[in-house]
Parts: C-alpha cells; structure tokens; sequence
C-alpha cells in the first residue's frame, strides 16, 4: 500500500511538472496554409501529373482525364489550406482527435454523428423487436418484416436518446434483475 | 400481387435494397463533397 502511495506521488509530481509546450503547437503540427512541406506536395503533384499529361496528344482523353484530376487535386489541396487542418512534416493533413473544442469538426463531430445514426439504427431495431413481439405471429415479422410499421419506426427513431432516457426513468430500458435467466451455480 | 408484396418484404430482400441504398448515397456524398476531412467547406 505504502509502495503504491509513493508511485502514485512519483506520478503526479511528474505530471505537474511535465512540460506543456504542447498547447503551443499540437504535436509540432503547422496550419496546412502555413506548411512548407505540403505547398511542396501539392506542387510534385501536380507536377507529376503535367508530365503523365505530356505523354498524350493535346486534347485526346487521357490528357483531358488527367486535366480533371489537376483540377480535382488543385482544388482538394485549396480546400486544407482554407481549412483548420494542421499538417505535419510530411506535408499532410493530421486529424486532432485528443478532443479539444478548436478542432471539433476533425473528429468530435463527426464521432457524435456516428454514435448518434448507430444508436438511431439500434433503437429503431428493438423497437420494431418490441412492437412485434405482441403480435399473434413475432417470428415471421422477423422473417417478412411488416414494412409499414417498419417504416413508421425508422422515420420517428431519431428521438432515440431522449426516448431511451424516457424509458430509462421509467425502468422501461433494463430487464428487472429476477426477469434475467443465469445458469444454475 | 400479395405474394409479390410478401417477397419484396422478406429481410434478405429488404437488406439488399437498404445496403444498395445506403453504397448509393455514401458514393454520391463523396462525389459532391470529395476529400473530406472533417466538417470543413
């Protein structure tokens, strides 16, 4: 116990003195627009695909699918160096993804969202399970889904966090401890 | 008819629409908003 009592100080004196300079720069990450390394990756590429281009005749197409993908290159370096993304050494975008609010839209966001549309997926799922399963027939509604009710369950799902606190309060959400079979010990 | 109805019910049909459905949309997102990131436009 003693022994333990003493690494927990040794940690916590190494983490208030631990240096912070982190703060200044994210991981020694620079703004893409202010990158050196990636001005210099978007201009090999381009430069690279110029040279695929001379290969062809003017105007023949592949020259013309190639005249696309500078355009489309072009415009995708454009939009990181308009952007908040940080770029590295190697002159290309880094997602920050330790949480903080100034970089919410590389990950936060887009985290949320995918909790939000799976939980969504897997509330309407039980629901449609539930509803069901007072009808004279469950299996088959598993097997040759009633698509109405399917539907209507699926389209009014999105209130699912709500719902599912609703019917947390409510005891709706959990089975009650007696309800749940466990195996004779 | 019914039988028709009753056929484009069953669940390995309906996933196979809902999968179709879902490939479509992802590839026409990435056709109009290509390269993203992040929430950034």
């Amino acid at each position: 116990m003693k022994r333990f009592n003493l690494t927990a100080l040794l940690c916590l004196v190494f983490l208030a003195f631990a240096p912070d300079q982190a703060a200044a720069d994210i991981g020694g990450l620079t703004k893409c627009s202010d990158s050196p390394a990636f001005t210099k990756r978007l201009n090999t590429s381009i430069k690279k695909l110029e040279q695929r281009k001379s290969l062809y005749e003017v105007d023949s197409p592949p020259a013309l699918a190639l005249d696309q993908q500078i355009e489309r290159t072009k415009a995708r370096f454009d939009k990181y160096s308009r952007s908040e993304l940080l770029c590295g050494k190697d002159g290309l975008p880094h997602l920050v993804a330790d949480g903080r609010w100034s970089h919410a839209a590389e990950f936060i966001i887009p985290g949320f969202g995918f909790i939000y549309i799976s939980g969504w997926i897997g509330w309407v799922g039980r629901k449609y399970l539930r509803a069901v399963s007072n009808t004279k027939n469950p299996a088959e509604s598993e097997i040759i889904i009633n698509v109405p009710l399917a539907l209507k369950i699926m389209t009014t799902g999105y209130t699912w966090p709500i719902s599912a606190w609703q019917e947390l309060i409510s005891g709706e959400l959990i089975a009650l401890k007696d309800e749940v079979t466990v195996s004779p010990r | 008819m019914e039988n028709l109805k009753k056929y484009l019910s069953t669940a390995p049909v309906l996933l196979t629409l809902l999968l179709t459905f879902t490939a479509g949309m992802i590839i026409e997102i990435n056709r109009f908003f290509p390269d993203t990131l992040g929430f950034y436009f």
